[in-house]
């Protein structure tokens, strides 16, 4: 075994700066008001974690403050968790702000333990998040080294102890209720509490402190719950400034995007429904629903329906942070390389035209035709689903165009006029009855010639003698 | 029979007057006897403007067995801003599978222009053909560009008034109508001289009678 940690101690304010580092210093405080989370520009003003708001505020008039959102963090570690899993398949989320990867069984598949640290330092960064890592062969020691010795690489038990021994205990105390303090005694480093005999450490503080360090050097068992996916896609994002155009959230939606297909990838799914909610600074939400035709985990596509669809409505101003959410997911059989490879790639961009075209102007402006077993014109044909397939009927002779609304002619002696009287070539067609909807017609149709040669489609409606164009033949 | 070697010296480039250059991407059949054997069809790859003289004159039917071949591959034949309802059972009677047809109607002449650029960019398209009346010479070379190197037929209507506008389109087709014959034009070809006055002219007849 052979564990890698990702500690993020800059979470609260990472999930936070989304974009581009700002240029005001930003804080972020828990209830006590104490700053827990800085961001570079605070830092450079002096401000330190652990200080007073009011303290802070001596250093800088300007800072900007948010509260701790404990929630968004695990969000953001399950978001990190999701993102590995294409490089393990044991991972366990360890809270307030580590992830645990068992990278041991992977390390032949990715050639190098060198290669395939560095695949995950990049799969970290596009996250937009800066981790501190450590190898070690226990889960325990890993987090340890992280948190204070960060990079450090441990391949066995016997080099741990060079590394982990000079760590403060403090790393202990942090789970011990009884009331003093190792350090308070004189025990400083994890080195001098593992010399101490067991007998007296644990007379003296329970046995909390043997049991962190029986774990750490690998002499006690230390099973770690592993992150299992959840059942659908559930993720949100703060923007780093309130956004009131498409541009200026298109990053972050970006970003969330490609958060929901790494989740689809692992689980070797597509999304065909999902939710997309701006909140803004009032906490109202829009939501936008999408519907594909094809399931798709392609994050590109995906970004560009949501483009496209925000684009054509109007988005709320001020919007502070962006909820994705996938409502239905529909497996996606992994592609094999077929005979034919093109067949399916076909297939899946002929569905990601319609949801495109879609998105952009409007599910009922893109639709297909189908022929109904009707015999009135208007009604043997159909809007229909694209691709839906047809039914065969035997057909008469008909007009290319069809008018929407049949266009009432003047007449003058029962000839029908159209830029000038209208020769019939054809006809009379008669089509009439529709009793059982109560849309009863009684028409002769006609194929005629207008004086400039176009050829029309006409009727007249033999209950009112009134003449229609009703089709063009073009 | 002297200038064959001089011919063969020169380089494949130089363009050789007369001589016609085949369309690279190919052509589909028009399912018009004289059309098929003047110019091999319609061409692939590259646009066309067409404009009718005047509407119901059989201007879109030029197209219509072209489609119904091109239906029969599984892509998409996308039809954007049709002016009238393409009535079903017209093109289901003509060979046409509907259910490869798809409608796009667009609010704004940008739309529309966008609409038929995605179907030609999208690789899941046989034909993309749309009805643009004021259609700009900027979106003409983006449909162009889109379309360039794709086995997709392409082609746009234009309004019958302008035929005196010169759009930078590689194709410009003519349909007019004299004496009960539908007659085509091809003003301009790429790689071709014009050719005038192809007759289509029992285009109206086998059109009432449907297609063998």
């Amino acid at each position: 075994m052979l564990w890698l940690c990702l500690s993020f101690p800059n979470l609260p304010i990472d999930i936070f700066s989304i974009g581009e580092e700002t240029k005001e210093p930003v804080v972020i405080i828990e209830s006590t008001n104490t700053i827990i989370a800085s961001n570079n520009t605070s830092q450079h003003f002096g401000i330190k974690n652990g200080m007073t708001l009011s303290a802070a505020y001596v250093l800088s008039n300007f800072i900007q403050i948010k509260h701790r959102n404990k929630n968004q963090e695990i969000k953001k570690l399950e978001e990190v968790a999701i993102s590995l899993f294409k490089y393990s398949s044991q991972i366990s989320i360890r809270l307030p702000s580590s992830v645990l990867v068992e990278i041991g069984a992977s390390i032949k598949l990715f050639r190098s333990t060198q290669h395939l640290t560095n695949q995950i330092a990049k799969t970290i960064t596009d996250l937009g998040l800066h981790a501190h890592t450590a190898l070690s062969p226990t889960p325990l020691g890993a987090i340890w080294l992280s948190l204070y010795r960060t990079d450090t690489t441990a391949f066995t038990i016997n080099d741990l102890s060079q590394y982990i021994d000079p760590l403060p205990t403090s790393i202990i105390e942090s789970g011990n209720t009884s009331g003093m303090q190792l350090h308070d005694v004189g025990i400083k480093t994890i080195g001098q509490l593992a010399r101490i005999p067991r007998s007296a450490v644990t007379q003296r503080w329970g046995t909390y402190a043997l049991d962190q360090l029986d774990r750490a050097f690998g002499k006690k068992p230390d099973p770690q719950r592993p992150f299992s996916l959840p059942e659908h896609f559930n993720s949100e994002i703060s923007l780093n400034l309130p956004a009131s155009s498409v541009e200026e959230i298109l990053f972050g939606i970006h970003r969330i995007i490609q958060s929901m297909t790494a989740y689809l990838q692992v689980k070797q799914r597509g999304v065909t429904q999902f939710e997309l909610s701006l909140i803004n600074e009032k906490k109202l939400q829009h939501d936008f629903k999408f519907k594909l035709s094809v399931p798709s985990r392609n994050p590109k596509n995906l970004t560009h329906l949501v483009q496209e669809r925000l684009n054509r409505e109007s988005i709320p101003s001020r919007i502070e942070s962006v909820h994705l959410r996938s409502v239905q997911e529909i497996a996606i059989t992994p592609s094999s390389h077929s005979l034919l490879p093109h067949e399916e790639q076909n297939e899946l961009s002929r569905g990601h035209l319609i949801d495109q075209l879609q998105a952009r102007l409007g599910e009922k402006s893109v639709y297909g035709i189908t022929v109904c077993a009707d015999h009135r014109p208007e009604k043997s044909w159909g809007e229909t689903i694209p691709g839906n397939h047809q039914q065969h009927i035997k057909l008469n002779h008909r007009p290319s165009w069809l008018l929407r609304i049949p266009k009432a002619l003047t007449s003058a002696s029962d000839i029908p006029h159209l830029r000038g009287p209208l020769t019939i070539i054809d006809g009379p067609e008669r089509i009439e009855t529709g009793w059982w909807d109560d849309q009863d017609i009684k028409r002769d149709y006609f194929i005629a010639l207008t004086q400039d040669h176009s050829q029309v489609w006409i009727y007249k409606d033999t209950t009112s003698n009134h003449w229609f164009l009703h089709g063009i033949f073009a | 029979m002297e200038s064959a070697p001089l011919q063969s010296t020169l380089p494949a480039h130089i363009w050789r007057g007369k001589e016609h250059k085949l369309n690279p991407l190919g052509y589909v059949p028009s399912g018009f006897t004289n059309i098929d054997e003047r110019i091999h069809g319609w061409p692939l790859g590259t646009l066309m403007e067409i404009v009718p003289h005047q509407i119901g004159i059989g201007e879109f039917s030029i197209l219509i067995p072209a489609l119904a071949r091109l239906s029969q591959d599984s892509r998409w034949i996308l039809l954007v801003c049709p002016p009238h309802i393409p009535y079903a059972p017209f093109l289901s009677r003509m060979g046409v599978d509907t259910s490869k047809v798809i409608i796009t109607h667009a609010q704004n002449i940008n739309d529309a222009g966008w609409c038929m650029e995605q179907g030609l960019r999208s690789n899941s398209c046989s034909a993309v053909i749309g009805w643009i009346p004021q259609i700009t010479e900027k979106m003409i070379r983006r449909l162009q560009l889109a379309l360039e190197a794709k086995k997709v037929l392409g082609a746009f209507f234009t309004k019958p008034m302008t035929i005196y506008k010169n759009n930078p389109t590689p194709w410009r087709i003519i349909v007019r109508q004299a004496d009960n014959e539908t007659l085509i034009d091809i003003p301009k070809r790429r790689g071709g001289s014009p050719i005038s006055g192809i007759s289509i002219s029992n285009l109206l007849h086998q059109t009432c009678c449907g297609f063998a």
